[in-house]
């Protein structure tokens, strides 16, 4: 997966100073943030289908998560760990926004596809990603996290149930259902069958 | 088994993902069988999986890591856009952002490493380092970035992975590992990529990618802003039918389609990518296409060649603005020269490498030379005075020479390639002409010979095996070749694997291996290389 460098600052830390233990921390905390946070980023893009959202929501992800490390056991659970962190931020902004602007940006989701796409539109253009991420725009936030999560993170049922805290049955169930409701969502937008 | 009280839609989508018991696997299976219904459900759920998988990637923003680290260190999180005051973009924590940019662009400066190395250093889209760039009266408006951070003379290739049953293809830039997942066209699996194409401004890729066993490639135009694929055509992959070009200006790509089935015609196609679609252009059943010359007046200019015994070539011409003709444009009055095959022109349209020789027709390689086979560089003045690419190769008294090979040119219009030699005469020393060699030259500096094949490197894989050329691109100044060397399969239902190489023609760095790495695991390559005319 593609990575980003964690920007090292020049000279001492003006905030954190150099505390015994922040070099070890911060080390984690690069290999952390080189390794997720483009997928996250893009996973929380999927969720909120816009670009300046995700990045903010992936930015108080990654801070949240510099100031959880100590709560992070092993570096095996990390990935569920930094996608539950993401996946919590996510919700947390859908609410917010829910809340304060129930008119706003998520109304352009609702559209109805286009109805005189070029050719050159639906092959080269954006067209295509842009009908799948409005149906996926259309779905409940838990049937969208999930099939996020599986056909786009690769994660299996018990990984997803790990970052939805959910069981494996659960799981299973709710896939199956995110997946029909994105079949007919898909055929809305002129896709699928 | 017991039978299903309603469609098992739940085992359906869990069978995606390989999440069901072995008792759930024989009951479904059992259940397909029999329901036209649930095949057609695991059909669409198979789709959706997949297009979701090839949804593009979007690249980090790039102030994100500046954003995070100020955020931890102001202990503030990022603030919504409608909880944030207008005035909040010129207050501290900006202030604080630009600083740390400043600081980050000190600390890339020394090279472009990955995307971040040039993020700081360039205004930023997002809403907080906007403040940066409001501060420098830039208000014009700029183009929809590069896909994949590309700039010119980039590496680009193509990666095919996963298991045998459900591969995937992506490209990634060689230099950041930006990546695009492609979407599958979905008339059948990806498999080894054997060559590449980038349009002249960088945005669009088009590959033929081998279909399994049955041999034949198809031809696919890939968006890489965001995966989008289409799929051209379907083509058998005859000795001279390999070429896949864009057009000088980008609108249309060129490729030979032969009959799948082998049975000798081939014929010239375009796509055209204002309109979408791809058309046939040519009617002979013979005909193969041999390069782009520059544009004349308003024509699009292409070089077709007529497989015969003593072959011939023909300028194509029609208006760039009017799309892919409907008439034969060979039909008309094309210039016609005698005695030309395959001409591929240089970028100046200055100089053009082609073959010579008596051809005749083979099922499998459509037409190849029997007799006399050589290719030649001339200049573009309309004599056509062939000089020999070879010093040192002659033909046999038989006539015995090339039967066919590949020539490519470097952007430099200087640099060319021959390789993948099929040298039908006695070799004139071990190995050479090598199938496997590739042999480099200039225009300026004289004619090829045995030693002017660069060193490849290992040219044996791990498991012993010899590795086989597939495909060589030269970089645009011609210091580079991207070769891609096959891995033999120990098995139909092995997972197809390469070497991608970066080899520099006067030697100055040992090859290496882009990519996959000393052991690769997967196929890798073509490679492209970004031409100058991108983001220009």
């Amino acid at each position: 997966m593609q990575s980003m460098a964690w920007p090292q600052l020049i000279g001492a830390d003006p905030v954190m100073g150099e505390a015994p233990g922040n070099t070890a921390l911060e080390s984690r905390f690069e290999r952390i943030f080189a390794q997720f946070s483009e997928p996250i980023f893009n996973y929380v893009l999927r969720m909120v289908g816009d670009g300046d959202r995700a990045a903010d929501i992936t930015q108080d992800t990654f801070i949240k998560a510099y100031r959880k490390l100590d709560t992070l056991a092993d570096d095996a659970s990390t990935r569920s760990w930094i996608y539950r962190i993401a996946t919590n931020t996510a919700i947390d902004d859908m609410r917010r926004r829910r809340y304060v602007t129930p008119m706003g940006d998520d109304e352009r989701h609702n559209r109805r596809p286009d109805p005189r796409p070029g050719p050159e539109a639906q092959v080269l253009d954006a067209s295509i990603d842009e009908r799948i991420q409005r149906a996926l725009g259309r779905l409940r936030p838990n049937h969208r996290q999930c099939l996020v999560l599986s056909d786009v993170e690769d994660m299996s049922a018990t990984q997803i149930g790990e970052v939805m805290g959910m069981s494996h049955g659960a799981v299973r169930t709710l896939l199956c259902r995110a997946r029909g409701e994105m079949r007919r969502e898909l055929l809305q937008e002129g896709i699928g069958s | 088994m017991r039978p299903f009280d309603s469609h098992p839609d739940e085992l359906i989508s869990a069978s995606l993902t390989g999440d069901l018991t072995d008792l759930e696997r024989r009951e479904l299976e059992a259940h397909l069988s029999s329901c036209p219904e649930c095949r057609d459900t695991l059909e669409a759920f198979s789709q959706q999986r997949q297009m979701l998988a090839g949804m593009r990637q979007s690249p980090l923003p790039r102030d994100l890591a500046a954003r995070v680290r100020t955020g931890i260190e102001s202990r503030r999180f990022a603030m919504p856009w409608y909880r944030r005051p207008s005035g909040w973009l010129t207050g501290v924590a900006s202030v604080a952002t630009v600083a740390v940019a400043a600081l980050l662009t000190v600390v890339f400066l020394n090279g472009r490493g990955n995307p971040t190395a040039q993020a700081s250093a360039s205004p930023s889209p997002s809403p907080t380092v906007s403040a940066a760039a409001s501060a420098s009266p830039s208000p014009v408006p700029t183009a929809a970035p590069l896909p994949l951070n590309m700039q010119a003379g980039d590496l680009l290739y193509v990666q095919l992975t996963g298991p045998i049953d459900d591969p995937k293809l992506t490209v990634i830039e060689a230099q950041s590992a930006a990546k695009v997942g492609l979407a599958n066209p979905g008339t059948g699996q990806y498999s080894e990529t054997k060559r590449a194409a980038l349009s002249p401004d960088g945005r669009a890729l088009a590959f033929a990618t081998e279909t399994g066993a049955k041999g034949s490639w198809r031809i696919v135009v890939a968006s890489l802003a965001n995966g989008a694929t289409k799929q051209l055509a379907e083509t058998w992959p005859v000795a001279f039918g390999r070429r896949i070009a864009w057009s000088p200006d980008g609108r249309y790509l060129a490729f030979t389609v032969a009959s799948v089935e082998a049975n000798g015609t081939s014929d010239v196609w375009l796509y055209d990518r204002t309109s979408g679609s791809a058309r046939q252009l040519t009617h002979a059943g013979n005909a193969y296409f041999a390069s782009w010359a520059p544009q004349n007046a308003g024509n699009e200019q292409l070089w077709v060649s007529l497989g015969e015994a003593n072959p011939v070539s023909q300028l194509a011409q029609f208006p760039t603005a009017a799309g892919i003709p409907s008439d034969d444009p060979l039909a008309g009055e094309a210039t016609t020269v005698a005695g030309v095959f395959a001409p591929l022109v240089s970028r100046d349209g200055q100089h053009a490498l082609y073959w010579t020789g008596t051809m005749s027709h083979d099922g499998t390689n459509g037409w190849i030379f029997s007799k006399g086979g050589m290719p030649q560089l001339t200049p573009m003045d309309g004599n056509w005075k062939a000089t020999p690419l070879f010093s040192d190769l002659t033909v046999g008294q038989g006539g015995e020479a090339f039967a066919s090979g590949e020539l490519s040119w470097a952007d430099d219009s200087d640099t060319y390639a021959v390789w993948g030699a099929n040298w039908a005469g006695t070799p004139e020393g071990n190995d050479y002409p090598d199938s496997n060699g590739v042999y480099v030259g200039r225009v300026s500096n004289g004619q090829l010979s045995r030693t002017s094949a660069p060193d490849l490197g290992t040219m044996t894989a791990s498991s012993g095996d010899a590795l086989y050329l597939v495909d060589v691109a030269l970089s645009p100044d011609g210091s580079t070749a991207a070769v891609t060397l096959g891995i033999p399969l120990p098995g139909d239902l092995a997972t197809p694997k390469s070497y991608l190489r970066a080899v520099t023609v006067n030697g100055d760095h040992p090859p290496a291996d882009v990519g996959g790495g000393a052991n690769p695991q997967q196929w890798s390559g073509p490679g492209v290389f970004v031409p100058a005319s991108v983001g220009g």
